[in-house]
């Protein structure tokens, strides 16, 4: 599908900061229109170009290499595909690049070319698939705790230690554990990207996929429901830990955690990402499109660590050497 | 290049005005220096007296003329005696000698009994088997050349092999670490310390800024928890049984230890 402007005909698209739908060509406000398009889609509904090469095996919405349009593909939002909740993006595309030239602008190794205009402007906005879990867990705990007394006795030093026996049962309830759907985002910078403001939920609209790229999910909630239980026993035991002071040491020897799922429901959350190429690598940058946060790790330019290094290097030494004239005079 | 001198403009000026400062108020405390010599009593190129007869003539001789170059950078007379005389077969003995030497003859560049150094060698073992050695410092090159300083550099004299070797190589390093040390404008530290510093700060400099992590894990434990915490239902902490330990307590002792000369002596 497509939604299209009704006064000009263009590619209308959500815009975070208006927070509504927008034409970018005539400017009109809330002027779209959808256009369904042919189950299995394979040109763009609004130039007809091939569109096999922006269509992965997962993607639900992409933007047509042609003309730009920003397509969603009507199958892959539907059926069993069909997203419940989404949180519409919050951070434009401006924003975005301010927010990575606000966290990495300042480094002084990065390649020159890494925060320039025509390499940030590349960067795209996409929703990516999470499922979103709710647990009951009752947790059950065992752990030795030591209290260490030390006194002199004439020639002597005693050490007491005391063991305890830690008992604790904790019972919780999570409310959607997220945990990403997709292959290609990378698990660690995902986790990174949280927490998201959960007040933002929506029930799933269409119209708010256009102008951003989309996957569907690539592995369905019963692949994904061991990640959840990872992150919610990690919280628990955390929890656990809290509860425990007053102690030399602690040693755990067992928790057990009865997490009962009790619902599992498909997301899609914004995500800006940007891809810089450097020295045959691909360095990937995510600004959290709700919430501004940045997650990455900048390459190193080897000519600037030297240039910089020999630089710093020198200003010391010298400096270093006309202390030494100074001080010279005095001693 | 423009964020980069941007980047160093301030170290750059600071590195500047340093400069600047440090080479006027050098050159002004140098220019207050008095470099003239001020003693008629003492002949300074007489300075080289191998009693021991150690060294060739020429070698006495090259020693002599370095002594007087020597002499008008640091400012202080610098005298070299070799002796052969069991009566100095004692440190204490040698000592004497070298500072009384200094009395007796008016040596001094500045004045007469001002700042000098000498160095006396006496080559006749002592009782406890010994050649014994001292360097005495007058004036106000006293303040220039500490004690320990004397001690560290008469420890080049381990390197002489035997009473038949030839010590002029020793000799020449002695009396040019002593000029070096004894100089009036006497850094507090070395350039290799310079360079150091300077290797480690841009070192440290370089870490910084090249390790970069992912992100901050800004969720925590309660994040996803409903209600914000979760109900703890059971908490009991119970006593087991309690070990004591004992160990002795390691006991230490220590302790610990003037004029118109200074100096330091040596015995090999």
């Amino acid at each position: 599908m497509i939604f299209k402007c009704k006064n000009c005909g263009g590619n209308t698209i959500y815009d975070p900061d208006k927070g509504t739908m927008c034409c970018p060509h005539c400017d009109g406000l809330d002027s779209e229109e959808k256009v369904t398009g042919t189950e299995t889609m394979k040109s763009c509904l609004s130039c007809g170009a091939p569109l096999d090469e922006v269509i992965g095996e997962h993607t639900s919405a992409t933007r047509c290499p042609n003309c730009g349009s920003y397509i969603i593909l009507d199958e892959r939002v539907q059926g069993a595909y069909t997203p419940k909740l989404i949180i519409p993006f919050k951070v434009s595309k401006n924003k975005a690049i301010d927010l990575l030239h606000k966290e990495f602008g300042r480094r002084v190794f990065t390649p020159s070319s890494f925060l320039s205009r025509a390499s940030v402007s590349k960067i795209e906005g996409t929703y990516v698939p999470f499922f979103m879990y709710d647990y009951n867990t009752d947790s059950d705990y065992h752990g030795t705790g030591t209290k260490v007394r030390t006194w002199r006795s004439g020639q002597y030093e005693y050490t007491e230690t005391s063991y305890f026996d830690i008992h604790r049962e904790l019972e919780a309830d999570f409310d959607k554990v997220p945990v990403d759907a997709s292959d290609y985002m990378d698990d660690q910078c995902m986790d990174l990207m949280e927490p998201y403001d959960y007040a933002a939920l929506e029930g799933f609209m269409e119209k708010y996929m256009s102008g951003y790229l989309g996957e569907k999910y690539n592995r369905d909630e019963e692949e994904l429901a061991s990640r959840a239980v990872k992150k919610l026993t990690d919280a628990i035991e955390s929890m656990i830990g809290d509860s425990i002071s007053g102690y030399a040491t602690v040693s755990k020897k067992s928790l057990n955690v009865d997490a009962k799922k009790k619902l599992a429901q498909f997301a899609l959350l914004p995500v800006w990402e940007y891809v810089f190429s450097y020295g045959g690598e691909d360095y990937r940058f995510f600004v959290n499109g709700q919430t501004g946060k940045v997650v990455g790790r900048t390459p190193v330019a080897k000519g600037k660590v030297f240039a910089y290094g020999a630089t710093v290097f020198g200003v010391i030494f010298w400096i270093m050497s006309m202390i030494r004239l100074l001080l010279a005079a005095f001693v | 290049m423009i964020k980069y001198l941007r980047y160093f403009a301030i170290p750059i000026i600071v590195a500047f005005v340093l400069t600047v400062i440090s080479l006027s108020v050098h050159s002004g405390v140098e220019n207050a220096i008095d470099y003239e010599r001020h003693n008629d009593v003492w002949d300074h190129t007489d300075c080289v007296y191998d009693l021991a007869c150690k060294m060739t003539d020429e070698e006495a001789e090259e020693l002599r003329a370095y002594i007087v170059e020597l002499e008008e950078e640091c400012l202080a007379d610098i005298v070299v005696i070799t002796l052969d005389d069991p009566e100095y077969g004692y440190l204490s003995k040698v000592r004497e000698y070298a500072d009384s030497f200094s009395e007796e003859y008016g040596t001094g560049y500045d004045y007469p009994g001002g700042s000098s150094i000498v160095f006396v060698d006496n080559w006749s073992r002592g009782g406890d088997g010994k050649i014994h050695s001292w360097i005495s410092t007058t004036g106000a090159v006293r303040e220039r050349l500490s004690d320990s300083e004397c001690d560290d550099i008469l420890n080049i004299l381990d390197e002489i092999e035997g009473d038949y070797a030839d010590p002029y190589d020793q000799y020449r390093e002695i009396v040019g670490k002593l000029a070096g040390k004894a100089m009036p404008l006497k850094p507090p530290y070395s350039m290799l310390i310079a360079f150091i510093v300077a290797v480690v700060v841009a070192g440290i400099y370089i870490i910084i800024n090249i390790t970069s992590k992912l992100g901050d894990v800004t969720t925590n434990s309660h994040t996803y928890v409903k209600g914000g915490k979760g109900n703890l239902k059971v908490s009991t902490d119970t006593f087991r049984n309690k070990t004591v330990t004992r160990r002795k307590i390691e006991t230490s002792s220590g302790g610990g230890g003037g004029g118109s000369h200074g100096g330091g002596g040596h015995s090999r």
